[in-house]
């Protein structure tokens, strides 16, 4: 049967880049701004921004229904700043609160020893042995772009990590119907590319 | 190291001059960008040439059209002044813009653009053409014009404004293909704690050495790449 995918586009971040590369995998992806009432098997929140400013947008309006009523058994899947808001609270720009799917904090990488941020580039990726599916990727190159990090509470919520700058953080992480990248699967050329086509292939 | 595919554009064709001037037509940008990308380059900027100068970006149908089939980072500049221009940049599939002539006449505008857009999407394209010794001035309008801002003063400057990454070419060595500027690399590596992304006049695999010897620094090619010269595989692998 054909797959509900849906894209949060919340007015942050890259919407169509997540949606070409939907698309190139065979996927027809709806937009949430034109499709609120639905109920879809995957959402995906992307974005790049701030955390206080999603925050704030999340927090009004509709979003929660959406996200915890109408779709409360969907797979949500965040990429870059859409996982980062999986977190209880973010410290960027002063606290604010996250989505609270994630026990932990989303804080700035540490600047003790003279990191150059934000971390830009294509960094290995770790994965936990865990995840079956996933053993092809263990290992590769994935596109990322960021200065804070999602830093989960209990360890088995992280999927991935990985070490930039002699900094080692959770990269990816999978708990309940929750699944988030650090990195841009929909910017990491084709291994991107078959990485959200094992996601949903998995977990749909 | 990122490698990345520098393609400058005007009226819808790629073009390479000799230190920004005597443009010649190289190809077209998007089946250009499809081979650096099918060729696994790092990522990918556009650069409108002329757009300063006409006060308008008119990449938006290239980047629309090449991001359907492209999925590396891919950074537009050229011609923008304002949070629309940005907005425009980015609704039509780029991830990142770059900034040059309009930041160095307003360099509040970095802080306002780093406000909406949040530092990482927002890049500081920088031109610069020694003057003396030790001194580089930062030129804008693609090369054309001097600024009066020094090279120094200008990246410190830039990132007290907190831009995310720093494009830095040489006006002297671009499109020379006779070597880079690493003498004004040196002269202003310290004052950067950015990616910074080095550009103008790459010509040699033993100069990727000599680049990755610094923390996060980036090289962006485009004569190289454009007159095959080299291959993005045999840079990648040097």
């Amino acid at each position: 049967m054909h797959k509900k995918i849906c894209i949060l586009d919340y007015g942050l971040g890259n919407v169509k880049s997540l949606y070409n590369a939907l698309n190139q995998i065979g996927h027809k992806p709806y937009l949430y701004s034109l499709n609120k009432s639905e109920n879809f098997d995957l959402i995906f929140i992307p974005g790049v921004g701030s955390f206080n400013k999603a925050s704030e947008i999340l927090h009004s309006g509709e979003y929660l229904n959406f996200l915890n009523v109408l779709n409360k058994n969907t797979i949500i899947f965040g990429i870059c700043l859409g996982m980062q808001l999986f977190a209880s609270e973010g410290e960027e720009n002063g606290k604010s609160l996250g989505l609270n799917y994630i026990e932990g904090k989303t804080e700035k990488i540490k600047n003790s020893n003279n990191l150059i941020l934000p971390f830009v580039g294509y960094l290995n990726v770790s994965f936990n042995k865990k995840v079956k599916y996933l053993k092809d990727f263990d290992s590769t190159k994935f596109y990322f772009v960021h200065s804070y990090k999602l830093s989960p509470k209990n360890h088995e919520d992280i999927l991935s990590t990985t070490t930039n700058q002699g900094v080692t953080y959770c990269s990816s992480i999978m708990s309940k119907r929750f699944i988030g990248t650090q990195f841009h699967p929909e910017k990491s050329g084709d291994i991107g590319l078959e990485f959200l086509e094992a996601i949903i292939k998995n977990n749909l | 190291m990122r490698v990345i595919a520098r393609l400058d554009i005007k009226n819808e064709n790629v073009i390479k001059g000799i230190n920004f001037e005597g443009l010649r037509k190289v190809g077209q940008p998007i089946e250009m960008a499809k081979k650096y990308y099918n060729e696994r380059i790092d990522e990918i900027i556009f650069i409108d040439a002329v757009a300063s100068l006409y006060g308008r970006n008119q990449l938006f149908d290239i980047i629309e059209q090449s991001t359907k089939e492209i999925f590396c980072p891919i950074t537009v500049g050229g011609g923008i002044r304002s949070i629309n221009d940005i907005d425009k940049c980015l609704g039509s599939g780029a991830d990142k813009v770059a900034i040059n002539s309009y930041a160095t006449e307003n360099p509040n505008f970095i802080k306002e653009a780093v406000k909406t857009f949040g530092s990482s999407t927002i890049l500081i394209n920088i031109e610069a053409k020694q003057i003396n010794k030790k001194k580089w001035e930062v030129y804008k309008f693609y090369g054309r014009e001097k600024t009066g801002l020094d090279l120094n003063y200008w990246v410190e400057k830039v990132q007290e404004y907190d831009c995310g990454e720093i494009i830095l070419t040489s006006v002297d060595k671009e499109g020379l293909q006779s070597g880079m500027d690493f003498e004004m690399l040196e002269n202003v590596i310290n004052k950067i704690n950015r990616p910074l992304i080095f550009s103008g006049g790459f010509a040699k695999l033993t100069e990727i050495e000599n680049i990755k010897k610094y923390p996060c620094l980036s090289l962006s090619i485009a004569s190289t790449l454009h007159y095959n010269d080299l291959t993005v595989d045999q840079i990648k692998n040097a």
